[in-house]
């Protein structure tokens, strides 16, 4: 190992003692980032901040989400109620050779079946079949109409279209503006043993309850619900 | 000769301003997220407590005895059951009828309901049998910071077994005329003692539809509101023939239920900007 004398040793630092020590990087007039340090910081702070952002519509989202599943649940429950139950409108909302295998269902607005008797807000399904039918009902928020003078009217789901064509309806496709779910209902008579119209065997129902309303199919969340009715 | 590369004093106090303006973004970032994901919960949990609060009111409904004398033959019923109407209360707009005391911090303008329920399957024991009702009122508690709150909530009404049939026998026993039945042998609401079902709850509906052209030979009258039942000489129109019962309800997040003074809850445009409602149907059970 070479050695230095003390004058020399003196005379090389204070050549050196004004320039600022930088362990790892070559001595030079200036530094400066490089282009791939400024390329891999920017990298690091979109991925931080894109990570940030995301976490935005995620809380609300989750709200969002768990009220529909909630709604998607009471619909069916409705559903099922509406198409079990035997005791509803009069004798012209069914087919008076055989009233209690026709079931309404809420299609509109209103609530009370008593008060319909132009199919304005319910409507008949058949629950005596062979073979599988199906109802289209599309939901949208609006004010409760069970009293007009009622001083606290809420804005609930409640029925604003709906079709039995077996082919489905283009706001079931495809979705439309103001629209929070759209259900489909399958009355089928899968439960049967016999192939003959009983009268007595429990039919099957399958609703499929998808939000949001304004999505198309593919884009929709399907909450499935299965029941049973007896004709 | 510039033998040294560092930062100027210009240099540093521009990277400081810009990095505060980033922070500062950060942090109203940040703010917003939180605010956010509280408010998101907030609206969840009240979701929640409204699905739970449903879920339990589908069932005690959907196992209701509500029946008018003579359709009980082929029932087995304990003894105060058997051949008698099965009476039940209820309101849709929160009057109260006469003789029926409702608890004073009740909400106005909010239905209730009372009648006896069992579950399937069921006995002619008493241990199947149930008086349950609902209400809205309000109640004092204390919140997570400390501070005492007053806000309404859902109360459910609940008599169990052989008390609950106790209670029938003494309403049986006391006359045959209609108006010696006072409701408050049956139900005695007390918010004091009463379960929570959902806190921050108002605009309690509860309907009962029926068949029309109750009177049609073959089938009984259309319920009406109110106490119904059927005295044992007959002659009372308050049968019930019913189809099935509409319950729909409101509930507030946290945030909001504490800010609105209890006048507030039961306006359109309050329940219709802050809380979230729900409704359901439930199909009455005949004998």
């Amino acid at each position: 190992m070479k050695s230095f004398s003390r004058a020399t040793s003196a005379k090389i630092f204070s050549e050196f003692k004004n320039i600022p020590f930088r362990p790892g990087r070559p001595l030079r007039e200036s530094s400066a980032f490089s282009l791939t340090e400024v390329v891999i910081a920017m990298g690091v702070a979109t991925v931080a901040f894109t990570s940030i952002i995301a976490l935005f519509p995620l809380g609300l989202n989750m709200s969002k989400e768990s009220f529909e599943s909630v709604q998607a649940s009471l619909l069916a429950q409705t559903i099922l109620a509406d198409l079990s139950d035997t005791q509803s409108g009069d004798g012209n909302q069914r087919t008076p050779s055989d009233p209690f295998y026709q079931r309404l269902i809420q299609i509109g607005p209103g609530t009370d079946p008593q008060n319909d008797s132009g199919e304005t807000n319910y409507k008949t399904l058949p629950l005596s079949i062979t073979s599988p039918v199906f109802a289209f009902v599309a939901y949208k928020q609006s004010i409760q109409t069970n009293s007009t003078t009622d001083p606290a009217r809420a804005l609930q789901i409640r029925p604003c279209n709906f079709s039995t064509n077996s082919n489905p309806p283009l706001w079931y496709t495809s979705g439309s503006n103001g629209l929070f779910a759209v259900a489909k209902i399958t009355i089928s008579p899968t439960f049967r043993i016999t192939t003959v119209n009983s009268t007595t065997a429990p039919t099957r129902i399958d609703i499929a309850v998808e939000t949001p309303g304004t999505a198309n199919i593919s884009n929709r969340t399907c909450y499935l619900f299965t029941g049973v009715a007896r004709p | 000769m510039k033998s040294a590369a560092s930062f100027t004093l210009i240099e540093l106090m521009a990277a400081s301003a810009i990095l505060s303006v980033v922070l500062l973004m950060m942090v109203g970032m940040q703010d917003q997220m939180s605010r956010a994901w509280a408010n998101a919960n907030r609206r969840s949990d009240a979701t929640r407590e409204a699905a739970a609060a449903c879920r339990a009111m589908a069932l005690d409904l959907s196992s209701l005895i509500l029946r008018a004398q003579g359709w009980d033959v082929a029932k087995a019923r304990p003894t105060p059951l058997m051949n008698q109407g099965i009476p039940f209360l209820y309101y849709s707009n929160g009057t109260i009828p006469a003789s029926f005391t409702m608890p004073s911090q009740a909400q106005s303008n909010s239905s209730y309901f009372f009648a006896l329920t069992t579950r399937p399957p069921s006995a002619a024991g008493p241990e199947d049998y149930a008086i349950i009702g609902y209400y809205i009122a309000s109640g004092a508690w204390t919140n997570a910071n400390g501070f005492v709150t007053t806000n309404f909530n859902l109360y459910r009404h609940y008599v169990a077994g052989s008390n609950a049939l106790e209670k029938l026998s003494q309403w049986f026993s006391v006359s045959t005329n209609l108006l010696s039945r006072q409701a408050s042998i049956l139900f005695t609401p007390n918010s004091a003692t009463d379960e929570i079902l959902a806190r921050n709850t108002c605009n309690l509906r509860i309907t009962i539809y029926s068949r029309t052209n109750g009177n049609t030979a073959g089938w009984k009258n259309a319920v009406t509101n109110g106490l119904n039942y059927q005295i044992v000489s007959g002659g009372s129109t308050a049968w019930f023939s019913g189809s099935k019962i509409h319950v729909e309800m409101s509930v507030y997040p946290d945030d909001y239920a504490q800010r609105l003074s209890l006048a507030q809850w039961t306006t359109s445009n309050n329940i219709q900007r802050f809380a979230r409602s729900f409704e359901f149907r439930v199909d009455i059970p005949r004998e």
